[in-house]
């Protein structure tokens, strides 16, 4: 039901930050990598996929890794440069049919 | 760092086969449809279908570099990166050079904004808003083309929040000074008009009126000589403070870490340079539009300003009563025709209109309207076209490139789009335009009240990312269960 799908995704609260995890992607040209953080910025309008990427990559320790993933261009393209500022090695961007994906990790 | 694709891209269907492909050029045949049965019905519609085919341009490029002039400002102070600024500056230094030669060829449509406090005020409720929103008022037009509906809830609040603020009266008089009725009341103007009742004629004809505005070349005497235009207009007003302003983003927010990544101690001037350079490319798709949008806003002025000439008018209502078309029309047969790149005053003509339709009078009686801009039908109105433009520009663009997506709002960002849209709607009024009209188009011309526009807005936003950090962190903490309620 669509009516009714939408009802629910007006009402729920979202992207909120990502709980530690364990999971092992396979990145194009960097190989298999452990995530141990994925942030959900599906839906949001900006700057919240840019504050909670920060909050986030602020909580992991130097060499992990984490995923974020957005349907926004905007905080898409900003995404390179975002991970400059915040000290992290931008990995990838894995494009999905409606959705990126992409791969920081925190700088040694 | 790389990036891939995966799902529907790998397809083999021939490129122009494609489902997404083929939308984006339906999209584009009704624009072409459109303004073929335009000019059939009158070729002097030509008029109108320059600002189509210009927004349709400007929303392409906006969706291609991801060009949002609000995270210009809220990402300096939200999370410090200046990729978009970086962008804004280098599009208002090209439009600077080809607004020069437009004015110098004696086509340039341009009128200098009036200075005063009111700029830094409306310009900062007009900043704080568009944290909010997600988006300026041309980004929120563009991001509606992607398929976001929460960007089009952002424009219809802008929209409406404006013609209420322009023709509200009553309690809403009470906000403005006495000296300033008075001053209205001493205008010589039509009793039609009102200009004592409404807060915002009582504004406009007691204080705007007052105030004075004009190029530095005209401040300095020479807004008609080349020296003026080039060296007083488009340097020290636009190219000058935009060089110092790419410096300052470099100092502050890229060359600590661009040295750190390149392993730099000692950095020579060269590699400084170098710095500054990998700054500028950091996006290239930001840069290209930025260097696109540049260009053709300063194309704009110089295609309407030839059209004028060719017609012999001033103004587009001159062309609507040469036409028919009488309804909607200022007292003095004018409407809003910037005759360059503007956005707001068009949407307060689509909330305007749509408020009379459904029987709210009084809407004519009030200078916005009655005396300048004029209320005309959707369908007439030049520069809404222009907006429709933007919009229908970034869906052709965003379909081929796969990124339109039907986005619908959650309450919380519904609620933001409302309340933003309706502060950006009232700044934007009481700033005299957005960061488009009251920025972009003006400082590129060598009016510098542009530059308080934006210090104004950068103060907005200051604000509006700290009330956001804010509203995120409790909103989160509370969800988390951290707080109970």
């Amino acid at each position: 039901m669509q009516v009714v799908d939408w009802f629910e995704h007006f009402r729920e609260q979202r992207a909120v930050p990502a709980q530690p995890i364990s999971r092992v992607v396979e990145l194009p040209g960097v190989g298999r990598v452990r995530l141990v953080r994925s942030v959900n910025c599906v839906g949001t309008m900006c700057p919240r996929p840019q504050l909670l990427t920060m909050k986030v990559a602020g909580e992991v320790a130097p060499g992990e890794i984490i995923e974020v993933i957005s349907d926004n261009p905007a905080a898409v393209e900003g995404f390179p440069a975002l991970a400059q500022v915040l000290g992290c090695t931008h990995l990838a961007t894995v494009r999905d049919d409606d959705r990126w994906r992409m791969y920081l990790r925190r700088s040694l | 760092m790389s990036t891939a694709t995966t799902g529907s891209a790998t397809v083999d269907t021939p490129w122009l086969f494609r489902k997404n492909n083929l939308q984006a050029m339906g999209v584009l045949a009704l624009v072409i449809a459109g303004s073929a049965w335009a000019l059939s019905l009158d070729t002097r519609f030509v008029y109108m279908l320059v600002y189509v085919w210009f927004g349709l341009a400007y929303g392409m490029l906006l969706q291609y570099g991801r060009f949002c002039m609000a995270s210009a400002v809220r990402d300096l102070f939200a999370v410090r990166v200046p990729r978009m600024a970086v962008g804004m500056m280098i599009a208002v230094a090209l439009y600077g050079v080809v607004a020069a030669a437009v004015t110098l060829a004696g086509f340039s449509t341009f009128h200098p904004n009036v200075m005063g406090w009111h700029i830094i005020v409306g310009a900062a409720i007009f900043g704080f808003g568009i944290v909010f929103t997600g988006g300026c008022a041309s980004g929120s037009l563009y991001k509606a083309g992607e398929g976001n509906m929460n960007s089009m809830l952002v424009v219809i609040a802008i929209s409406f929040s404006q013609a209420i603020v322009v023709s509200a009266s009553g309690w809403w008089d009470k906000l403005v000074p006495q000296s300033w009725v008075a001053a209205a009341a001493a205008q010589d103007m039509p009793a039609e008009l009102t200009v004592t009742e409404g807060w915002f004629d009582i504004f406009t004809a007691g204080h705007i009126w007052g105030l004075k505005g004009a190029t530095t070349a005209t401040l300095f005497g020479m807004g008609e000589t080349t020296t003026g235009i080039v060296w007083l207009n488009t340097f020290l007003t636009a190219i000058l403070p935009v060089a110092i302003i790419l410096v300052a983003l470099y100092v502050f927010y890229y060359r600590k870490g661009y040295l750190r990544r390149t392993g730099k101690a000692t950095p020579t001037l060269g590699d400084e340079f170098a710095g500054m350079w990998a700054m500028f490319t950091a996006s290239k798709n930001t840069a290209i539009a930025g260097i696109g949008l540049g260009i053709l806003a300063g194309l704009h002025m110089y295609v309407t300003g030839a059209l004028r000439e060719h017609y012999d008018i001033f103004n587009f209502g001159e062309l609507l009563v040469a036409m028919g078309y009488t309804n909607g029309l200022s007292i003095q047969d004018t409407v809003f025709d910037p005759g360059y790149w503007y956005i707001t005053t068009q949407e307060a003509q689509w909330g305007g209109w749509v408020m009379e339709k459904l029987g709210i009078g009084g809407l004519m009686n009030n200078i916005y309207f009655g005396l300048d801009n004029g209320l005309p039908n959707p369908l007439l109105n030049a520069p809404g076209f222009m907006s429709v433009g933007i919009i229908l520009g970034a869906a052709i663009m965003a379909l081929s490139r796969r990124e339109f997506k039907w986005k619908m709002p959650s309450w919380e960002t519904a609620f933001f789009a409302i309340v933003g849209g309706t502060l950006m709607g009232i700044g934007a009024r009481i700033a005299m335009g957005c960061n488009i009209g009251a920025f972009f188009a003006t400082v590129t011309n060598g009016d510098p009240s542009g530059w308080v526009f934006l210090i104004g807005m950068t103060l907005g936003a200051y604000i509006g990312v700290k009330v956001f950090a804010w509203w995120m962190d409790w909103s989160t903490a509370r969800k988390s269960g951290a707080l109970d309620f």
